[in-house]
């Protein structure tokens, strides 16, 4: 099939612009080609999609100002690792994705337990963007298995300007938060945490 | 068909004066044509070792982390120390 290019006269009107399955259309305006459309989707700026049947983002963001346009997306994964004083928590295995769609990011993490050294666990560290130097705070949503004191859950949250999320427990008598100690912790515990943030 | 992996920094990024965010692409090409490519992201802090880091990564970090800046730095993980959760 060739690439055509039809006025459209029934209806409301307009242009249809066909391609062969080789094929790659492209819109410009001003001279800038500022949409790339083959069998795999539509593409914006510089993209062009590869694979599936997807819309396709620069690799690298152009933001944009307006409170009502989506200018960015990506997948990808990102390296936890922990803050702990006087020793170290390591992992037989750990799973660390994130998606960014605009501003905003969601983290997960999934940690098994090899060996937990020191005293008390700080911080997670590792995140994959800094968030937002707006003065907030997010909230960290855990699941762990194997990990706790008696009338104790681990807590989190991340702060702005921030690449790392703070630990701590919450215990059901005690006012305020305390040190995540780790004694709660042993081999073959797991943690995971789901967090979204904006940067 | 040859089917072949190629890893590269490919943004380094300077957020909040002392924050070197760093993105890896992984392509992978079959025949020479693109099949697919995957991120992998980290942030680094002027606390950090980056020894392990690529050279153009040290570089962006070491033009970066001026004593004023690494001074900074150490006064906003003060404050964070002092405003972590209740």
């Amino acid at each position: 099939m060739a690439s055509t290019i039809n006025a459209v006269t029934t209806g409301g009107g307009g242009i249809a612009v066909g391609g062969d399955t080789s094929g790659v259309i492209g819109l410009q305006s001003n001279g800038t080609t500022f949409a790339t459309g083959n069998q795999y989707g539509i593409g914006l700026g510089t993209a062009v999609p590869s694979s599936g049947i997807g819309l396709a983002f620069p690799a690298t963001q152009s933001a944009s100002s307006d409170a009502n346009t989506l200018d960015d997306y990506e997948e990808g994964s990102w390296t936890p690792s922990w803050n702990v004083t006087g020793g170290s928590w390591t992992s037989s295995s750990y799973v660390a994705k994130y998606t960014k769609i605009g501003r905003q990011v969601t983290c997960n993490m999934y940690w098994v337990t090899s060996a937990i050294s020191g005293t008390k666990v700080n911080a997670l560290n590792g995140l994959p963007f800094t968030s937002a130097n707006d003065g907030a705070k997010y909230a960290v949503t855990i699941t762990a298995n194997s990990i706790g004191l008696s009338g104790a859950i681990p807590v989190s949250e991340l702060n702005a300007n921030a690449t790392t999320c703070n630990m701590q427990f919450s215990y059901q008598s005690t006012t305020g938060w305390q040190d995540f100690l780790t004694s709660a912790i042993s081999s073959g515990s797991t943690i995971s945490m789901t967090f979204t943030y904006f940067v | 068909m040859a089917l072949t992996e190629s890893s590269s920094i490919d943004q380094i990024e300077i957020v909040a004066d002392w924050n070197i965010q760093v993105r890896q692409a992984t392509i992978i090409e079959r025949d020479g044509q693109f099949v697919s490519r995957t991120f992998h992201r980290w942030v680094l802090t002027p606390d950090m070792d980056i020894s392990g880091q690529e050279q153009k990564v040290q570089d962006i970090c070491n033009v970066a982390w001026t004593d004023e800046v690494k001074a900074a730095y150490e006064t906003f993980k003060a404050e964070q120390a002092t405003r972590n959760m209740p």
